[in-house]
């Protein structure tokens, strides 16, 4: 399974990191928008996509539209910004604001990380 | 060369049968939204497990144990073998299943549980119980 973190801030990168290391999941970093997009156009499909909204150049609200345009990954947003966080409530598979509960977001992260697995090995 | 070594989240593996009449469903909170639960106890033997899960296997495993109580089967009859996460903190330890494999006998209480299951994960017909609740180690700060 594999995980694609989009953050600019390399200490939230390495915090999520080490959240991501005990799911077992291979990792890839973006730390920004076009980065992210590149990845999500020309790697492998992730599973999962851990998202911050705040991201130069791009916007992770243009980041979200466009990992939706391409493929089937999960999306959880992760962010310090509020205001902007509950207008993806009902669009992406889970919201944290920061600081969250890192065992919040683990639970979430293995219920949805299950999910994909279990769905994979239906098909 | 500098490497960092991770230690992958331990995984639990049991069969058992889950008691379907301990089942509590509701909400937890997961960020800023929340997530259905469910908690349940697997009977193992002498031992009894309990256990946690969330979203769409949450509604799973509460359509199976909802299904068996209108069935009024026997105490045991949900068999299953369980795949789980462990999740913890310092003073709590919880078991979050992630898979789930049904060994009932009743292939007509089978059907009836896919059914409700797949309702409720498309959010039609079935109202899920709007009650909060939150994994022990969530609430330590």
């Amino acid at each position: 399974m594999k995980v694609l973190i989009v953050e600019d801030d390399a200490d939230m990168r390495r915090l999520l990191k080490i959240v991501m290391a005990g799911l077992d999941v291979d990792m890839e970093e973006a730390p920004d928008g076009e980065s992210a997009i590149h990845s999500i156009e020309t790697s492998q499909e992730p599973d999962l996509v851990l998202l911050d909204l705040h991201l130069p150049h791009i916007s992770g609200e243009e980041v979200f539209d466009a990992i939706r345009k391409h493929s089937k990954s999960a999306i959880v947003i992760v962010t310090a910004d509020i205001l902007a966080a509950p207008e993806f409530v009902s669009k992406a598979d889970g919201v944290f604001t920061k600081p969250f509960k890192t065992n919040e977001l683990i639970v979430k992260l293995t219920s949805l990380l299950s999910t994909h697995r279990n769905e994979a090995k239906e098909e | 060369m500098f490497m960092t070594q991770h230690t992958p989240y331990s995984v639990a593996r049991f069969d058992g049968a889950i008691m379907f009449n301990s089942i509590r469903a509701g909400l937890m909170k997961t960020g800023i939204t929340k997530s259905p639960i469910v908690f349940f106890k697997v009977r193992a033997g002498a031992q009894l497990h309990p256990v946690w899960a969330l979203d769409n296997l949450a509604m799973e495993i509460y359509a199976y144990c909802e299904t068996a109580k209108a069935a009024d089967v026997s105490e045991t009859h949900l068999q299953v073998a369980v795949t789980a996460s462990w999740v913890s903190g310092e003073n709590f330890s919880n078991l979050f299943a992630t898979f789930v494999e049904w060994h009932i006998a009743s292939s007509e209480l089978r059907k009836r549980a896919r059914l409700i299951s797949a309702e409720l994960i498309n959010r039609k017909g079935h109202d899920w119980p709007a009650d909060e609740l939150n994994i022990p180690v969530a609430t330590v700060r």
